[in-house]
């Protein structure tokens, strides 16, 4: 995604390309801010921040390829190189967790963690928003990617500066975590 | 099954374990093929699936139960968790601001 040719665009054809291929993006960048950040002005200003990076750069973008990732990508290392060190609320990171994924040797990995469909039928938005916001960083991040904006593995590994390889595995374990999260909420709700 | 898909497994396997990930547990004992399936099933729910995998899962589940009902449970999953995913609004300033703060720029 760093490779791209240098583009020569005049000041009116940046505008363009800004209205017409960055801004649609908005809901998805401040929706994907808001879960990074957990704090509404964070997210904004985050959001804010990104944009005005894409326009900065805009002569990097090539007109008509993939926007999203190409926001996406600079919303997710502002927020590692820049945010997360100013931000009023640090990214919460569940360490044992991350531990326990990168020593995962010993860990029951397989797809069949038992999640019923109708435990999270059950369920209310605000419950299996904190099962995700609940995940570190990582894992959540992969999970809002493929599962909430429908992001290829390619296209995330771009995003995420990790290999296909990981990507992949790092989903698997996230998806995991998750639904555990879930069975344990809705057990200790009595669902 | 192709030389081809054989040969993706044994390197998908190699890399879920490089990756930490293990996908020998088998608690769909009536599939006699469940390793290969759960390492074609994600790849298929997330359309990430090559058309030789795609045929090998859509043959497999017409002929094993426990598959079919756990790729049917999968979807079902995760469509949920999506729908109930709440969305926040974005606030209604922000784009006018952005765009007042690239005016400057220009």
């Amino acid at each position: 995604m760093s490779e791209r040719k240098r583009q020569d665009y005049s000041e009116s054809q940046k505008v363009t390309i800004f209205d017409k291929e960055f801004l649609p993006h908005i809901d998805s960048m401040y929706n994907f801010a808001y879960r990074l950040t957990f704090d509404e002005d964070d997210a904004k200003d985050l959001v804010q921040e990104t944009y005005l990076k894409a326009f900065r750069f805009i002569d990097s973008f090539q007109q008509g390829t993939n926007a999203k990732a190409w926001l996406f990508r600079i919303l997710k290392n502002s927020f590692i190189n820049d945010f997360r060190k100013k931000s009023k609320q640090p990214a919460k990171v569940d360490y044992q967790e991350v531990e326990t994924f990168y020593n995962s040797d010993n860990v029951d990995e397989s797809i069949t963690t038992d999640l019923r469909v109708e435990t999270v039928q059950d369920m209310i938005g605000d419950e299996v928003s904190t099962a995700l916001n609940a995940l570190a960083v990582d894992f959540r991040t992969v999970i809002i990617l493929c599962d909430l904006e429908g992001f290829t593995y390619e296209e995330m590994a771009k995003i995420l500066d990790i290999p296909i390889g990981t990507v992949r595995s790092r989903l698997h374990r996230a998806r995991n975590l998750l639904k555990e999260k879930l069975q344990s909420y809705a057990q200790s709700m009595g669902y | 099954m192709g030389i081809f898909f054989t040969n993706w497994l044994k390197s998908n396997k190699k890399q879920s374990q490089q990756e930490g990930v293990s996908s020998e547990k088998n608690d769909c004992s009536d599939c006699t093929d469940f390793n290969k399936c759960m390492a074609v099933l994600e790849n298929v729910l997330d359309n990430e699936a090559s058309p030789v995998e795609h045929q090998f899962f859509k043959e497999h589940i017409e002929k094993c139960m426990p598959c079919f009902t756990k790729i049917t449970n999968e979807k079902d999953i995760r469509a949920l968790i999506k729908l109930k995913i709440q969305k926040k609004t974005v606030p209604s300033d922000l784009v006018q601001s952005i765009k007042s703060k690239i005016q400057e720029t220009v």
